[in-house]
């Protein structure tokens, strides 16, 4: 329990905010499609150029290699300077990069992470299907060993960035005899290889950001498993381990920014039974004030589940904490703005932003990455060391 | 600003050794003996709690305390609320900080006061007090003041039964120009508060704990009750409502240690382990079945003393004010 951010930090964080207030991209990011991927990737390369990509990662490819409280400042200053959200670099930046610095050869460090922090290849996840979802080692896609060749047959779903991706961490059955978590190996996928097709799926919100993608006898060069064949359970698990611990501290810092917009709205729209300012009536302010501790809470279980991950390579069942308080809150947040705007709340892009976006894409954080009931499942099991059983 | 939330090398000495110490001198089981209530165990103990430091443990040397800091009282406050420790231990923590420090480490012992009633306070203020009986002094502690009395100056005193019988009880009356000594200022009152929270923290997760433990031994349709999920979730519940406490008590402290108290992030620490503390003692009285409706298990301890340190020196309303805070 202390300060851990020295003088030097803070020269750091200085040069961060100038540098980012001077080029945050003030254009509006576009919602979907080759667009959207050309935004983020564009923004990505000016922060590689400028010395701001992979802080904490390995100098060895193109990282900084500066400890995470510099990563944890730079998160803190993008998020106050209004930058967008990494978008299709997520899954590069927060999932694929992480697992290869943990479990990647040699090879794969050197052939993937440098692209990613230069932003010239988009990377998507391709592990849940149709039939596999909370129950992910039930997943029937299969990888049959042909020379040094895996060759692939099956269908993943609910990809994000599908649509628009270069590469995907693909996780494939391959060996059907083993027990279902021993079969399963984690692969490199080039997703313009032959044999892939891509159906994009609108989401709720109205904007298409995932797929569903077919592999039909698609070949990959058996150097693109990472870990062992048959070892991929815990190369995934890391995987989902960085999404569950602060893979998503953009988004809780954009969570705290509306949260700031509902405070604002409270002061200026007028009160639900008359007062001149809705935060003049108690139930209002009661319920801005519970929400706002909430958030604080999530930033605070935040800052320890970063303090926890400079004590350990890969991120333990704690984050799930973490995102179990994000996925409830981010839809108590969202969803308020309309008890307190009403039907201006409802105006996409009106007057005080998109909340219909916002409150409809939100729902994701309780399913994507493991949805709500299994995260407590997990919590239950792997934290307080509860028995499995019959439910 | 960022901020190392696990605790130090020598934090977690602090830890280990109080905890350690509480666990096997100040059990939370001691609490089915009538004959411990009311601080009885812990005046048979006291010497052995100044050893330990805790009077004047985050008070500077130069004023004949321990030396450490704010946090390392965080730390112990966390321990006294998973033991249920009587709050006369924390109101001569304070005590230390606004007193002679020299004089507690040396077995002086002090308790709270705390209003009645709520609203505008005036000269002379009607309080109960808690577990008083065998402290030579008074704290008071209202949002812009800090006051310290003799025992001698309480007026009217009458002992009273409360919900939570395992802390005695007292209504007096006190008068501001009778206080020993009167402080200006908000500061101890939200030292006080953080120290508040960490203990209701600390009742959070000893219900988590508790449910655990039982939910992983008693067996209904032949298997743990704990792996039925509706039980399951529910621990699952606890452990976030207790991990959101402790991180934003910790985040309040470490804020105040580098000068920058922020009233509306202590006040959201107070909110944030109140509810959890009574959430979570609710909730383990639900795991814990017919047996959590009775003295024979130790669940209903913690419910009542989560509602009492909930109302100690506040309230929910006000804590929703202040997280709201002025206009900028
Ligand atoms: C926006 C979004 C983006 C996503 N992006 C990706 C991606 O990029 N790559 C990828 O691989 N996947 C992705 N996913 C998929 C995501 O991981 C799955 O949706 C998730 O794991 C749930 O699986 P399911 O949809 O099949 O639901 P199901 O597993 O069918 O669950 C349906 C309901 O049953 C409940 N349930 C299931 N099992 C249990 C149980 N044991 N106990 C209690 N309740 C249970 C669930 O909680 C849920 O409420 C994404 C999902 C979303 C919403």
């Amino acid at each position: 329990m202390r300060l851990l951010e020295t003088p030097d930090d803070t020269d750091f964080r200085h040069s961060a905010r100038e540098w980012l207030d001077a080029n945050v991209p003030r254009e509006k990011r576009p919602h979907d499609g080759w667009e959207q991927r050309e935004f983020d990737l564009t923004w990505q390369k000016r922060q590689y150029e400028a010395g701001w990509a992979g802080i904490s990662w390995p100098t060895e490819y193109d990282g900084k290699g500066l400890p995470l409280v510099r990563q944890a400042i730079w998160h803190e200053e993008y998020a106050r300077a209004g930058a967008p959200q990494i978008g299709a670099m997520f899954i590069g930046l927060s999932h694929a990069g992480p697992t290869l610095i943990v479990k990647g050869s040699e090879e794969h460090k050197q052939r993937y992470l440098p692209a990613i922090l230069k932003g010239e290849e988009v990377w998507c996840q391709g592990f849940s299907e149709p039939g596999a979802g909370s129950d992910l080692a039930s997943l029937t896609t299969s990888g049959r060993i042909e020379d040094d060749h895996l060759v692939v047959n099956g269908s993943k779903i609910w990809t994000t960035y599908g649509p628009v991706a270069d590469l995907q961490e693909l996780l494939i059955r391959t060996s059907s005899e083993k027990p279902r978590h021993k079969g399963l190996s984690w692969v490199i996928c080039d997703l313009r290889s032959e044999g892939v097709s891509i159906r994009p799926i609108k989401a709720m919100s109205g904007y298409t950001h995932f797929c569903q993608i077919h592999y039909d006898d698609v070949r990959i060069p058996i150097e693109n498993v990472v870990g062992d064949i048959d070892g991929g359970w815990s190369v995934a698990m890391a995987t989902l381990g960085f999404e569950r611990g602060t893979g998503t501290i953009g988004h809780q810092m954009e969570l705290s920014r509306w949260m700031d917009q509902l405070v604002r709205m409270a002061r200026e729209l007028p009160g639900p039974c008359g007062e001149e300012r809705a935060i003049d009536n108690g139930e209002v302010a009661g319920q801005l004030a519970r929400l706002k501790a909430d958030v604080a809470a999530l930033q605070a279980m935040t800052s320890m589940a970063i303090a926890r991950n400079m004590r350990q390579e890969v991120p333990g069942a704690e984050g799930n904490l973490v995102a179990l308080q994000f996925g409830e809150l981010v839809r108590r947040v969202h969803g308020f703005a309309f008890e307190l705007a009403g039907n201006e709340a409802f105006e996409r892009d009106g007057p005080w932003g998109d909340w219909p976006y916002e409150y409809l894409d939100g729902f994701k954080w309780g399913i994507g990455g493991g949805t709500l009931e299994i995260r407590r499942n997990t919590i239950g099991e792997r934290l307080l060391g509860l028995p499995k059983g019959r439910s | 600003m960022i901020l190392d939330l696990m605790l130090s090398d020598e934090q977690e000495l602090v830890q280990d050794s109080t905890g350690g110490f509480l666990a096997d001198r100040l059990p939370l089981e001691r609490l089915r003996e009538e004959a411990n209530w009311q601080a009885d165990a812990e005046i048979l103990v006291w010497d052995e709690l100044t050893e330990l430091g805790l009077f004047g443990l985050g008070v500077e040397e130069s004023r004949g305390g321990i030396g450490m800091s704010l946090a390392e009282e965080v730390i112990v406050a966390q321990a006294l609320g998973e033991q249920l420790v009587s709050p006369l231990v924390l109101a001569t923590m304070v005590a230390a900080h606004l007193g002679d420090a020299g004089e507690y480490a040396a077995g002086r012992r002090a308790s709270f006061a705390t209003p009645v009633r709520r609203g505008k306070y005036g000269e002379r203020i009607e309080v109960h007090l808690l577990d008083s009986k065998a402290s030579e002094d008074i704290v008071l502690l209202l949002p812009d003041r800090a006051m310290l009395f003799d025992r001698s100056a309480l007026a009217d005193l009458t002992p009273v039964a409360t919900m939570d019988e395992t802390v005695g009880f007292e209504r007096a009356t006190l008068d501001h120009a009778a206080a020993r000594l009167s402080v200006e200022g908000s500061r101890l009152f939200e030292q006080a508060e953080l120290l508040i929270s960490s203990c209701l923290a600390g009742i959070a997760q000893q219900a988590c704990n508790m449910a655990v433990a039982y939910a992983g031994m008693r067996e209904q349709f032949g298997q743990p009750i704990g792996a039925f999920q509706a039980v399951k979730h529910s621990c699952a519940e606890m452990a976030r409502r207790a991990e959101a406490a402790l991180c934003q008590t910790r985040l309040a402290t470490a804020q105040s240690l580098a000068d920058t108290p922020d009233s509306s992030a202590i006040a959201c620490a107070r909110l944030l382990a109140g509810d959890g503390a009574i959430e979570n003692a609710k909730a383990n009285i639900q795991v814990h079945g017919g047996m959590g409706f009775t003295f024979e298990a130790n669940a209903h301890l913690l419910l009542k003393r989560a509602h009492l340190l909930v109302s100690l020196n506040g309230n929910r309303a006000q804590l929703l004010q202040r997280i709201i805070g002025e206009e900028e």
